[in-house]
């Protein structure tokens, strides 16, 4: 292999990569943040997709408002699982499969059958020539994990890492640490169901399965990243996310190349997950003190 | 400044195991003063902290605070005067985040913009604040609590409470889960800041060492009622007699 042939191979690594990372991020708002790990997630990217797929084939909506309205359904899905749990008092796991469950049906009407085309339509990257699109991607990402950075320095980020580290101390405050939940699930969700739009830009189509898997992926990603970058701080976690979630899509192009029957890309993609975990915590255990979800995760 | 009225906490009402946690017909508490309150299990110390902070509001009486009737206000809106710290140090402080960010959670306030509790000019009072735990946390302002000791954990939380300029300060047997060497040292710097602030401090603890050592008063606690108000403002009590009386009511009350 030429280094003619990788440079396509790493573009679409980089752009790929990109795109998932904000999915990673919303796992940090979800599980690092408010300490639930959100299945919903697996059905809301779906949603996503299928709410930008629909919007641009059969309406004259532009792209970027497409991207917006995808990400808000998404906030109203984590919205729907937050309140299973902090009204309802069904445990956060159970939560997270109902509403994975109740999504895959609304998918389904969004889009009327299981599979949109996206063939020859607007994208948000319609003005740049295609060889740039990767790096797009990139400073995108990027800015929202900025955004995202600035937002967990402000109180609210404060107050938002802490309701999943440490309820109690939330309350003493003189808060609620279940509103925080609600808006921890709503970042997440938003972020995931973004992705899934430009998910379904980048692939062409919207699928109803494109979410299964996900969870699975992103938490590999995640615990990736944090098992070279210990996330000692705010910034070190996000880091982590952004690079696991590199690191992920490239043992996975690497898998692919290395003709791994697909049917087998499950058990390389659990056998990465089970790799990374044993390797943060040998890494991890001495010099720091981690976010919520540290009991094994 | 802490007034309490008729104060009647009931657990279970109108059920089998219904229990009178708190009975208090009168009592008052003097501003800037240390107060002491020991008891046996179940005396009703943790509940007493528990109704001045507004954790518990199910109750018949009142309670005053400078003069003003606040009882049926909840603990988010009393946290700005009232602030508790608990035994155990997890409950005080957020491991993952470092010093200086548990400092700011608590700094924030509500209403205010962010960080405006804590700008860049004021690290240097926290400084000071933090050099006179005597324990170099000032020092390690970027580590993360989770990695202190028990003592060093629970001064950053004592810290953290200061910094919002609390009137009361409750200490619900806060140095029990510290080693015997750091923990009359941590409770003298917490009287001295105390004294400085003008903080009134109720300190329930089961350390009798402790509680004749501190203070201006000692309330012994019994089944929910003040059983001896001890005063030790002016003429201090020695540890035979607390222990005379402690030990007099404990046998009243069957635990001995």
């Amino acid at each position: 292999m030429s280094i003619n042939d990788l440079i396509p191979i790493l573009g679409s690594v980089l752009e790929l990569s990109s795109i998932y990372s904000i999915v990673t991020l919303g796992l940090v708002f979800s599980f690092r943040m408010v300490g639930f790990a959100d299945l919903t997630i697996e059905s809301s990217f779906t949603t996503g997709a299928a709410i930008y797929a629909v919007l641009i084939t059969q309406t004259s909506t532009s792209p970027f408002i497409a991207l917006a309205l995808a990400g808000a359904a998404g906030s109203a899905a984590g919205v729907c699982t937050a309140l299973l749990h902090v009204k309802g008092n069904i445990s956060r796991l159970l939560a997270g499969i109902i509403m994975m469950t109740i999504l895959y049906s609304v998918n389904l009407q969004i889009m009327g059958k299981g599979n949109l085309q996206l063939v020859n339509t607007v994208t948000i990257f319609d003005a740049i020539p295609a060889s740039l699109r990767p790096v797009c991607m990139l400073l995108l990402a990027l800015l929202i994990y900025a955004a995202s950075f600035l937002l967990l320095k402000t109180h609210f980020g404060y107050l938002l890492r802490t309701s999943g580290e440490n309820p109690s101390v939330v309350e003493k405050l003189g808060y609620r640490a279940g509103g925080f939940v609600i808006l921890g699930l709503v970042i997440s969700n938003a972020l995931t169901s973004f992705s899934g739009a430009i998910a379904a830009q980048y692939y062409g189509y919207s699928d109803v399965g494109m979410g299964t898997g996900l969870i699975v992926a992103v938490f590999a990603a995640l615990i990736l990243g944090e098992s070279v970058c210990a996330p000692k701080s705010i910034f070190r976690l996000l880091a982590a996310a952004f690079i696991g979630s590199i690191l992920y899509r490239l043992a996975f192009e690497i898998g692919l190349r290395m003709n791994i029957h697909p049917w087998n890309l499950r058990i390389a993609v659990g056998l990465l997950l089970a790799v990374a975990l044993v390797l943060k915590q040998a890494i991890n255990r001495k010099h720091s003190k981690l976010f919520v979800g540290t009991g094994g995760i | 400044m802490i007034r309490l009225e008729n104060i009647n906490v009931t657990f279970g009402k109108g059920t089998e195991t219904e229990v009178r946690a708190l009975d208090i017909p009168a009592l008052e508490l003097f501003e800037g003063s240390w107060n002491n309150v020991i008891g046996p299990n179940g005396s009703g110390k943790s509940t007493l902290l528990k109704v001045i902070c507004g954790q518990i509001l199910s109750l018949e009486g009142k309670i005053f605070i400078t003069g003003k009737n606040i009882t049926g206000s909840g603990a988010s809106k009393r946290f700005d005067y009232v602030q508790m710290i608990e035994q155990d140090p997890r409950n005080n402080t957020v491991a993952s985040m470092t010093i200086e960010e548990n400092l700011r959670l608590y700094a924030f306030r509500k209403g205010t913009p962010s960080l405006s509790g804590l700008k860049s000019g004021s690290i240097v009072e926290i400084r000071k604040l933090l050099a006179r735990f005597d324990m170099g946390l000032e020092d390690r302002l970027h580590s993360q609590a989770g990695l202190l000791s028990g003592g060093q954990r629970q001064a950053v939380a004592v810290a953290a409470v200061l910094l919002r300029n609390p009137k009361i300060l409750l200490l619900d047997e806060f140095t029990a889960a510290i080693d015997p060497k750091t923990a009359p040292r941590l409770l003298n710097i917490v009287k001295q800041l105390a004294a400085d602030f003008n903080i009134t401090v109720i300190m329930v603890s089961h350390d009798l060492e402790q509680v004749i050592d501190s203070g201006d008063r000692i309330f012994i606690l019994s089944s929910g009622r003040v059983a001896e108000d001890i005063s030790t403002a002016s003429a201090k009590i020695t540890k035979a007699e607390l222990v005379a009386k402690y030990t007099h009511i404990l046998e009243e009350e069957g635990v001995l």
